[in-house]
């Protein structure tokens, strides 16, 4: 089947993108890899106008070194991302989460800023317009319920990026770009725990580039996915942990998840989480029960909020472990 | 086997290339001039009433050719039998399952076609819907058909022996329910159809149809054309695994559009169509009481099943039938009883899959086989062993079975599994602490029909030309879905003719060249079609004799054909080469054609749908698979490593082709274990995609599949092979749930095997421990 008509355009720099973005508004989408997109479309639950393309961007997919930082440009491939020395090198975990994405051919074709503005999941939306004919539309299709969390006032669409949760836990920052001008955020400000809107992109907003701070030495970290299939799927739960070294007791230690939420989210370790030695098997389990606590997961394709709580436990053991042991 | 020079070797399928390269055409890769494109509009719900089709203005929208109602087609229904003729081409004054095909449209393009989907107007009066078997047997329940009260589409009740007796006899009875869930087939190839109509009486179709010759029948009757001018061709097929046997709305409607238009209507089924809307396999409920011996020797089953048909019959006789026959084997039954009820549900319609009925009735009795192997402390092998049914057993249904190697098959098994290495029994086990991965192993055996006898025309017939230079045409009409046939039966005919295997050619199925077939189903077309290509051949090879004695001043009966010579024994320097013998066979007094006719079918009466006595088929394969498993204790997850298939399959045709059904009777049941159910909300399948739907990929397979094969030479076969495609399915989910158990002591008895329901197991178990207390020693 064909997509419905639009138009394409193919700006050349990031202010001639924005400037399209401007005067679209609305109609418009920003198509990089296109992998969730154009799924979108084919379902007819996304119908832009317009396709501001930002394949022919110039620079935009470069990965390089800006004095103590890497920048990622949001045009990079996941192959790319995960396949660079750099980023092998100095945060492996972020190699690992790209890898956990779909498959090959999809880490091919996706990009780290798609993966990260990634449209929240759920089964009641992304589907086929007769599909969608046999119910009342849902807040993501225009309606006014949400099918996850019966008689709840907004959206709980899940939002499933691998990446993210790595980029949380290194306290990575995105650069966001519009006509008006820029501003850096922590990642953990970019995102929104709203399925109808997960990000605080503005209109006319880009995101450009993301920020890894730090040399990352002295660091570990890894992202563990918990899937029904060995490829193909999104994350059940994602959990990425990672350690600094010789950082403060807060700072020390930061987990976040993914696939719970309509948002990926920060796990934040009690104040008085012990800094100075190693990870203790009593201060692993005391973390993941902290975890399996803190997040509030709703009823959601194939798995009880339970069970998906219980997961995000045993997953920031295992990762702890892991770390534990490296 | 060395006395055969083509058979039994490891040759690669003729189909290969072309499906490797992206060459092979399929229905939907092909097009005709003027060609329209169809689009099928679905029922938004489950139950409801069609008060009202006001088609106006789809019909007036720029671009449509044809808009067409239940009412087109008058009262025409389909079915299996005359008694079960429930499906409509297009739903009439009702709808019964939410995707039910309710009007379609023809337009110059598909963009258009969709268009007009969404102008075409239908007033429903919504019904309340039952999409629980359950409760659709229950008074007062929503009813779907006026004439099948209660709901019941199928019932059969039967019984051999004295149950009642048996089980006063026995020493320890168990009495267990089991789910099998709803399962689609799988198909990569959504379901096609490319018709033309040309006036006044003619059709011509390609269509995905691994049964090819029911539609024909179906397009016969339903469009008042005689047979002879129904066309129907057969393009490659992307896999059927029963989805593809019977006409769908998608043939009738790509007909009739085409009717009404003038025009070529190309009609392909979305993916998400095929999974929220097409057929699958029946989920069962089964109730199994089984009565033993204290050393495990089975005295009698009492089944009870209840199967949730759909909203229509389809081939669900078979399905209940077969289910019951498998009852019987692969162990030695004295006494068996049986009720079945085949219910009406608001859903989409359940037909035969890969196994049909029988991985339901296996998965309930080898699984309660192992438990009461495990309540009485006896060895899950041995238990097999003891109950295994032997050549020359009959059923107490009066089954005949006159190969079997199952012994053989557990025997192999075994040794693949180094199960004395592994197999501990859980009793053992359970002292321990589970550590993070627990391991088991599984074992469960399997027997299957080697050909489904079904009542009316049940022979295949194949026609072979042999060409001037040597080479062969096989017509036949049975099918080759993707199960490797066309090149096993092409093997055939190279032995008997002593060429090779790619001097024969075997053009599609083509209903006005090919002969009529039953079609790919029930494990036939090896040993059924092989053994009228064989005789076919052999009528081919006598033609070519007479002229081969003449030319070799020989008798015939010292001439050999092989690897394309003709050769004379005891005289090795009179040799001819076969393609000099055709030649001048062809050019022999004014010419002549060499044309090999043979038909072939079973000589056992049909299945009786009745009352299930006597045979299912002329000869049956007997089998035995081991599973490794991996069960993560914190996440439940379950993985199998290693799988092991031992069949009794009579004999290799082509061992490289058996290895693949093995393989993929491992994928088909993994699958069906642990990994697919369709999710449904009010008959609404929330998981119509490949995505959601999450049939298991490479990863998620055994990394180590070990086929080994068994050969018993069946004298029913053709060069004594049985089946090898369906059987091993079988018994892939019965060995994977022993494995389970044997890993982490839960019994799961509800499928699939989700890593939640693993988990909350392991927890229940204690409750678990109590709730298998039920059987009383
Ligand atoms: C079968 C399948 C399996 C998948 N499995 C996974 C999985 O396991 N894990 C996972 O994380 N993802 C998965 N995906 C989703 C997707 O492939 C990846 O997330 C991919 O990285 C998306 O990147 P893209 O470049 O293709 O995004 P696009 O489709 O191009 O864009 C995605 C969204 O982000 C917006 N966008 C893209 N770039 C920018 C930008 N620079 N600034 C602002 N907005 C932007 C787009 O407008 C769009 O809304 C899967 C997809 C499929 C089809």
């Amino acid at each position: 089947m064909r997509l419905k008509k639009f138009e394409h355009f193919e700006p050349r720099t990031l202010s001639e993108a924005c400037q399209l973005l401007n005067e679209h508004g609305s109609k418009a989408s920003v198509i990089a890899g296109g992998t969730d997109l154009v799924v979108r479309m084919k379902y007819g639950v996304t119908t832009p106008e317009c396709l501001i393309n930002l394949k022919k961007v110039d620079g935009l997919s470069a990965i390089s070194s800006v004095g103590e930082n890497l920048h990622l440009g949001a045009l990079a491939t996941l192959t790319q991302v995960r396949c660079s020395e750099l980023v092998q090198e100095r945060y492996p975990i972020l190699a690992e989460a790209a890898l956990a994405v779909g498959a090959a051919q999809l880490q091919n074709m996706g990009t780290i800023g798609g993966n990260i503005c990634l449209e929240p999941r759920c089964w009641y939306f992304q589907q086929g317009n007769s599909w969608r004919q046999a119910r009342p539309n849902c807040f993501k299709n225009g309606g006014a319920v949400c099918y996850m969390a019966k008689g709840s006032k907004r959206c709980y669409a899940l939002y499933c990026g691998d990446t993210a949760a790595a980029l949380l836990a290194l306290g990575a920052k995105v650069r966001l770009v519009s006509l008006g001008g820029e501003r850096t955020v922590p990642v953990e400000e970019f995102f929104v725990d709203d399925g109808m809107r997960h990000t605080n992109l503005r209109p006319g907003e880009l995101l450009a580039e993301v920020i890894l701070p730090g040399p990352g030495t002295g660091q570990r970290g890894t992202y563990l996915k918990y899937r029904k299939r060995g490829a193909l799927d999104f994350p059940i739960v994602g959990v990425a942990a990672v350690i600094n070294k010789g950082a403060t007791a807060a700072s020390r230690l930061r987990i976040a998840v993914t696939g719970v939420g309509s948002s990926p989210s920060l796990v934040v370790p009690p104040a008085d989480f012990p800094a100075g030695t190693g990870l203790t098997h009593e201060m692993i389990d005391r973390m993941a029960e902290i975890a399996r606590k803190q997040v509030k997961p709703v009823s959601h394709m194939e798995v009880s909020p339970g069970y998906r709580k219980e997961l995000v436990g045993v997953l920031v053991r295992d990762a702890l472990e892991k770390l534990a042991g490296a | 086997m060395s006395e055969y020079a083509v058979l039994g070797k490891r040759l690669p399928r003729v189909d290969g290339p072309v499906k490797a390269a992206g060459t092979a055409r399929f229905t939907d890769d092909l097009s005709l001039p003027g060609m329209l494109y169809g689009k099928i509009l679905r029922s938004p719900h489950a139950h409801a009433r069609i008060v009202r089709i006001d088609t106006t203005r789809a019909e007036n929208h720029p671009g449509v050719r044809a808009v067409i109602v239940g009412e087109d087609f008058g009262d025409y229904r389909y079915g299996l039998r005359a008694d079960t003729r429930d499906e409509y081409p297009l739903a009439r004054g009702k709808v019964r399952y939410l995707g039910e095909e309710v009007a379609a449209v023809a337009a110059v393009d598909e963009e258009t076609a969709l268009e007009a989907l969404n102008l075409i107007q239908v007033e429903y009066e919504v019904l309340s819907a039952v999409t629980d078997p359950e409760e659709a047997l229950r008074e007062g329940a929503p009813q779907l058909h006026d004439d099948k009260p209660g709901n019941i589409s199928v019932h059969m009740k039967t019984s051999f022996g004295d149950v009642d007796d048996a089980f006063r006899q026995a020493d320890y009875i168990r009495e267990d329910r089991f789910y099998s869930q709803s399962v689609l087939h799988g198909f990569l190839e959504p379901n096609a159809a490319l018709a033309l109509w040309e006036a006044p009486n003619r059709i011509t179709i390609w269509a995905s149809k691994q049964s090819p010759y029911f539609l024909y029948r179906n397009l016969s009757n339903c469009f008042n054309v005689p047979l002879s001018n129904v066309r129907l061709i057969q393009p490659y097929i992307g896999g059927g695994f029963g989805g593809k046997n019977g006409g769908y709305p998608v043939d009738f409607c790509a007909v009739m559009l085409s009717k009404k238009t003038g025009r070529p209507v190309k009609i392909v089924l979305t993916m998400e169509e095929v999974l929220s809307s097409h057929r699958r396999r029946h989920p069962m409920i089964v109730r199994l009481k089984t009565g033993v011996k204290k050393d495990g020797t089975i005295l009698a089953h009492d089944c009870r099943i209840i199967a949730d048909g759909g909203a229509g019959t389809g081939v669900g006789p078979s399905t209940i039938a077969n289910a019951f026959y498998f009852l019987n084997l692969p162990y030695v039954v004295p006494n068996v009883r049986y009720e079945a009820f085949r219910v009406y549900t608001n859903r989409p319609i359940s037909v035969a899959q890969r196994g049909n009925g029988i991985q339901q009735i296996r998965y309930a009795a080898d699984v309660q086989l192992e438990m009461i192997a495990h309540d009485l402390g006896l060895d899950p092998v041995q238990i097999r062993q003891k109950n295994a049914v032997y050549t020359g057993y009959r059923t107490a249904s009066g089954m005949n079975i006159h190969s079997c190697g199952l012994q053989e098959t557990i025997t192999e098994a075994v040794k693949a599994a180094e199960w004395e290495t592994h197999y501990r029994p859980w009793q053992e086990k359970e002292k321990e602490p589970l550590g993070r991965i627990a391991t088991g192993v599984g074992i469960a055996c399997n027997s299957f029909q080697s050909g489904a006898r079904l009542t009316g025309h049940n022979c295949c017939t194949a026609v072979i030309k042999v060409h001037e230079d040597g080479t062969a045409s096989l017509l036949t009409g049975s099918t080759d879905s993707g199960q490797g046939s066309e090149t096993v039966l092409a093997m055939i005919v190279a032995e008997v003719l002593g060429t090779r295997l790619e001097d024969v050619f075997v053009p599609q199925t083509d209903s006005t060249v090919t002969p009529v077939d039953p079609g790919s189903f029930g494990s036939r077309v090896s040993s059924t079609a092989g053994n009228a290509v064989l005789i076919a051949a052999q009528d081919a090879r006598s033609q070519l004799l007479p002229v081969a004695a003449e030319l070799l001043k020989a008798a015939p009966e010292d001439i050999e054909f092989r690897d394309r010579k003709v050769l004379v024994r005891g005289a090795p320097d009179r040799v001819l080469r076969f393609r000099d013998l055709t030649r001048q066979t062809v050019a022999w007094g004014s010419g002549t054609s060499i044309i090999g006719q043979g038909s072939w079918g079973q000589t056992v009466p049909p299945m009786n749908f009745e009352t299930g006595e006597g045979d299912a088929s002329g000869a049956y394969s007997f089998g035995t698979q081991a599973a490794w498993v991996e069960v993560d204790t914190q996440t439940g997850k379950v993985t199998v490593p290693r799988m092991v298939v031992a069949h009794d399959l009579g004999f290799a045709l082509n061992p490289l082709a058996v290895e693949g059904q093995h393989e993929g009777s491992i994928a088909g049941g993994v699958g069906h274990t642990i990994y697919e159910h369709c999710v449904e909300e009010n008959g609404q399948n929330l998981t119509p995609n490949l995505t959601a739907y999450g049939l298991p990929t490479v990863y998620d397979l055994p990394e180590e599949m070990v086929s080994l094969s068994i050969e018993t030479i069946d004298p029913v076969g053709a060069f004594g092979a049985k089946e090898s495609g369906e059987g091993t399915q079988v018994s892939t989910i019965p060995a994977i749930v022993n494995a389970i158990h044997n890993a982490i002591g839960v019994w799961i008895t509800d499928l699939p095997v989700t890593p939640e329901k693993v988990l909350k197991a392991l927890r229940d178990r204690k409750a678990q421990d109590r709730a298998t207390e039920g059987g009383q020693p």
